[in-house]
């Protein structure tokens, strides 16, 4: 990157758990734009994984890389543990898939959709996807064509819960949806998944979604992921620093872990990362500057790592 | 999984099915209304191109419904390879088209009858064997659907598929046409181009289809440009790959399919001579092995060949190159007996102003002492016959046109012995009860002709002796229902009555022409001295095979030069060459190695030749150390 250094990649080792999704050193290039480069991404059983990427990012790249729609330039995908190639087709048994547009045959019936996934998937429960179908009102004799975007999305929820997915991949499934049906489908939906052991890796750009449902958050940016960390680690070691100086502010601030910086006559601020004794001792170090420590919210957390100016750095 | 993904694609074409089928029955309801001609017409044209075109128009939307909202991702996220994705849609839709092509077809059946026929002669000729309507018309409906499916997976803008189909159709029978010209030069036997013409086409619709699958397989889909690349790279390197396989096919049937004997075997002199599709082949007694004395020629029209004195003639086709376009034009060629000093007599047959051209020639008769050849000709536009004559060094070439009414078929029988006149067989109405053969004698120098028999009823139930002057030959006398051997003198035009019969079989002269054997009411055996005008004997062999009803003549030869007779027969189950003096008492039965127990068979000395059709071998025996010989 520039100033503030390295893309971070952060990832503390201590809760053992079994990787369902490994994702090494992909790329993938349309023409001579890079998309991805050198990509790598761990998916652990049963959690929410969010990532958070600005729109153009390679995000939908990513996924339509992993469900085997498109295939990488190069890198691997592990799925428990075992590789996954482009032409392979029976991993894709134990995940779900919900795209961003809901790709279905609009000539269909919601009967006809449900039969013709049935086929594709041995552990397809029919009593779970009447149960869904009934709870998100939809009815088998409507056609797919005529549904609104938040019933297609609905049904793409049943389609791909009714299969029993181990690993259920969202992306950017609520952009352009109405709020009631974005907060059903945020607050109810995904945690009783979460709750059930189903893994879900959720992508979107719309950040503030994420805040109460992730464990674990990646941040993609300029075609990596710079930030992998579980969530609650991340909101405990980022914070915002003000120093304000009694007279006229240094022209630079030297800081480690700085990801942005602004200056504003006689003051500073800055996000840190990570926050820890050190920096609060290094902040307290600075003389003639009264300091004030503030937690962010998941949005500026995005916003601090994927931001473009890094002037004050 | 592929009884649900099957229902989808029939749920999505079913509309197009029921289209066709609309379109079908409103064209031909308008058609067949009219005359049978014209339903006829209608149904060729529905045949040969309303069908391709719905097959390019259910092609074209394979893949469109899943274009629509970018629908494949959703398909290709499934469990299930692509390859499967591909085969199921493919074979789903190719169903539609065969139910399409079915329901046309039974349409037919209600169709008149002169209307059908007009279909079923409306096939196309490749060389010797024709290519059904029907097999043609699902072999390119098929063909422009795959083109039209393989390109569906480049986009979703149906016009642009179509057309592109269109192009490639057009490309590829263009390309199509010069292969085939190829195969004609590689294959010189026509007879393969209707399976090499069919099986080119399979190979091409393959290259489609694996193009197509390959590049579902390793393209990315999100990127046109270079999925289209990707497909034209395929679809280039399986052209290339088809053809070499269906060259390969083609020559390999050629090469293993056996070259057909394709002529009676002739005897003349010291040697006997036989054509098959190898060439013209000379056995000479002294040397109890065939040697080929020429070559075969072009596929499309068979090679003749006869013996007189010491001359051979062969009349075949040859490729020749006239300026830039090739074209099939006959050779004669009057050689000696071994095949040595062969001379083309129809060197300026391509010139401008040559008399012959827009002829067909076929076939040729040289004259006993091999002065002369005479060869019958057919005007390519107008049909009519004509006989020309020219001397065995090139020089005076006569031709003479046969203004005989009703003729559907000629060959020539035998030169009188003046050289001035040969004898014709001409059929009439070929195919009917009415079917009649005369026999005349047609004078080459004055276009003139003299009829000698008529009612032959077979036009081969004529034999010319060898040195020209009489005829044998059978004909029907209505008048009392019997068939009758008869003789005419080729000089005074004299008849003589030899037998009269309910039946007279395998009429055989001998090499001097003194003698005549037949089988006489289907259980004589006949000898009839020409010089004494006299039956030297005629009795019923006993155990000869009487069919009545059988179609097959016998076919008797003299063998020990003129002392015996031999001919095949099946006694109690087992077939046998008989072996008869002319005292009518058997010497011999010789065991058959293979049946039919009927074969055409001729003898050279003691050496008798059977060929055997089924696997186009030709044997012989030696009638004294009964010794089988495979001779080709």
């Amino acid at each position: 990157m520039n100033g503030c250094g390295e893309p971070r990649k952060v990832k503390t080792g201590e809760r053992v758990m079994s990787e369902i999704l490994k994702i090494q050193h992909l790329s993938k290039g349309f023409g001579k734009n890079r998309v991805l480069q050198d990509f790598n991404m761990t998916l652990e059983k049963g959690r929410v994984y969010g990532l958070l990427g600005k729109n153009g990012e390679g995000k939908t790249t990513l996924i339509r890389m992993i469900m085997g729609i498109i295939p990488a330039d190069s890198g691997e995908i592990l799925f428990k543990g075992k590789k996954i190639g482009y032409l392979d087709a029976a991993y894709k048994r134990d995940v779900g898939y919900i795209p961003e547009e809901a790709f279905f045959y609009s000539w269909m019936r919601i009967a006809d959709l449900l039969e013709f996934n049935a086929s594709f998937y041995p552990g397809w429960d029919a009593q779970k996807a009447g149960g869904y179908l009934e709870r998100f009102s939809l009815t088998r004799k409507s056609r797919i064509g005529k549904l609104s975007r938040g019933m297609k999305l609905k049904l793409g929820l049943v389609v791909a819960l009714a299969a029993k997915p181990e690993l259920l991949i969202l992306d950017d499934p609520t952009s352009g949806i109405d709020v009631p049906t974005r907060q059903d489908f945020l607050r109810n939906i995904i945690k009783e998944l979460s709750d059930a052991g189903t893994t879900i890796l959720f992508s979107t750009h719309l950040v503030h979604e994420l805040e109460r449902i992730i464990d674990d958050l990646g941040i993609l940016h300029q075609g990596r992921l710079i930030l992998e960390e579980e969530y609650e680690k991340v909101k405990n070691s980022v914070r915002r620093i003000r120093l304000t100086f009694e007279n006229s502010a240094p022209e630079k601030l030297d800081f480690p872990g700085i990801l942005t910086a602004k200056k504003e006559n006689a003051s500073w601020e800055g996000v840190i990362y990570p926050w820890n004794e050190g920096s609060e001792a290094r902040a307290r170090s600075i003389s003639g500057a009264r300091m004030e420590i503030k937690p962010l919210t998941l949005e500026e957390v995005f916003m601090s790592f994927v931001s473009e100016d890094k002037s004050g750095v | 999984m592929l009884k649900q993904f099957l229902l989808k694609e029939w749920k999505e074409k079913f509309p197009f099915f029921i289209l066709a089928i609309l379109l079908f029955v409103g064209l031909a309801a308008l058609a067949f209304s009219g005359k049978a001609e014209m339903a006829g017409f209608v149904a060729v044209l529905l045949l040969m191109a309303m069908l391709p075109l719905i097959g390019v128009m259910i092609g074209s939307s394979s893949f469109a419904a899943e274009f629509k909202n970018e629908a494949w991702a959703y398909l290709f996220s499934r469990p299930v390879k692509k390859w499967a994705v591909w085969l199921i849609k493919y074979f789903s839709q190719l169903t539609v088209l065969i139910a399409t092509y079915i329901v046309f077809f039974l349409l037919l059946k209600l169709l008149p009858k002169a209307a059908l026929e007009i279909i079923q002669s409306s096939s196309l000729r490749m060389g010797r064997s024709d290519v059904s309507l029907f097999s043609l018309s699902l072999l390119f409906s098929i063909l422009a659907f795959t083109i039209a499916f393989s390109i569906s997976i480049l986009s979703d803008k149906q016009l642009i598929i179509f057309l592109c189909t269109a192009l490639i159709g057009i490309g590829s029978a263009v390309l199509f046409e010069k292969y085939l010209a190829l195969l004609f030069q590689l294959s010189p036997r026509t007879r393969l181009q209707g399976t090499s013409f069919q099986g080119a086409l399979v190979f091409l619709t393959l290259s489609f289809v694996a193009a197509s699958i390959l590049t579902l397989e390793k393209s990315d889909f999100s990127q046109q440009l270079k999925k289209t690349w990707l497909f034209t790279k395929f679809v280039a390197a399986f052209l290339v790959i088809s053809i070499v396989i269906s060259t390969a096919w083609t020559l390999g049937i050629f090469h293993s399919e056996k070259k057909n004997i394709r002529s009676n075997i002739i005897i003349a002199g010291d040697a006997a001579y036989f054509g098959t599709e190898k060439g013209v082949f000379r056995y000479a007694r002294a040397q109890n092995k065939p040697k080929k004395i020429d070559g075969t020629g072009s596929a499309l029209f068979l090679v003749d060949f006869s013996v007189g004195g010491e001359k051979l003639a062969v009349l075949k086709y040859k490729l020749f190159k006239v300026g830039k376009a090739k074209m099939e034009a006959p050779v004669l060629l009057v050689m000696n007996k071994d095949g040595s000093g062969k001379k083309n007599l129809l060197e300026d047959y391509l010139k401008k102003d040559s008399p012959l051209l827009d002829q067909l020639l076929w076939p040729c008769l040289i004259s006993p002492d091999g002065g002369k050849v005479a060869f019958m000709t057919r005007d390519w536009k107008n049909k009519k016959y004509g006989i020309c004559s020219i001397n065995s060094d090139g020089t005076r070439l006569q031709s003479q046109p046969l203004n005989l009414p009703e003729v559907d078929w000629l060959r020539f029988v035998g030169w009188e012995m003046s050289g001035k006149s040969i004898i014709i067989s001409a059929l009439s109405k070929w195919g009917t009860a009415e079917s009649n053969s005369e026999i005349l004698s047609f004078g080459l120098d004055t276009g003139s002709y003299k009829i000698l028999a008529k009612n032959l009823r077979n036009p081969y139930s004529a034999r010319v002796s060898e040195n020209g002057d009489s005829m044998v030959f059978k004909f029907y006398d209505e008048k009392d229902s019997k068939e009758v051997l008869a003789k005419v003198d080729l000089r005074s035009l004299e008849k003589e009555e030899i037998y009269r019969g309910d039946s007279i079989d395998g009429l055989c002269l001998s090499e001097a022409g003194d003698k005549i054997a037949f089988i006489a009411d289907k259980s004589k055996l006949g000898i009839y001295s020409l010089p004494e005008k006299k039956m030297k004997a005629i009795k019923a062999i006993k155990e000869l095979k009487a069919e009545k009803q059988s179609s097959l003549s016998y076919s008797l030869s003299w063998v020990s030069d003129g002392k015996k007779v031999v001919f095949s027969d099946n006694i109690n189950g087992g077939n046998y060459l008989r072996v008869f003096g002319e005292d009518l008492r058997q010497k011999k039965a010789i065991k058959m190695l293979f049946s039919p127990w009927r074969a055409q068979i001729s003898a050279l000395g003691n050496i008798v030749f059977v060929p055997n059709f089924m696997t186009q071998e030709l044997w012989t025996v030696d009638i004294d150390t009964e010794k089988w010989q495979k001779i080709y």
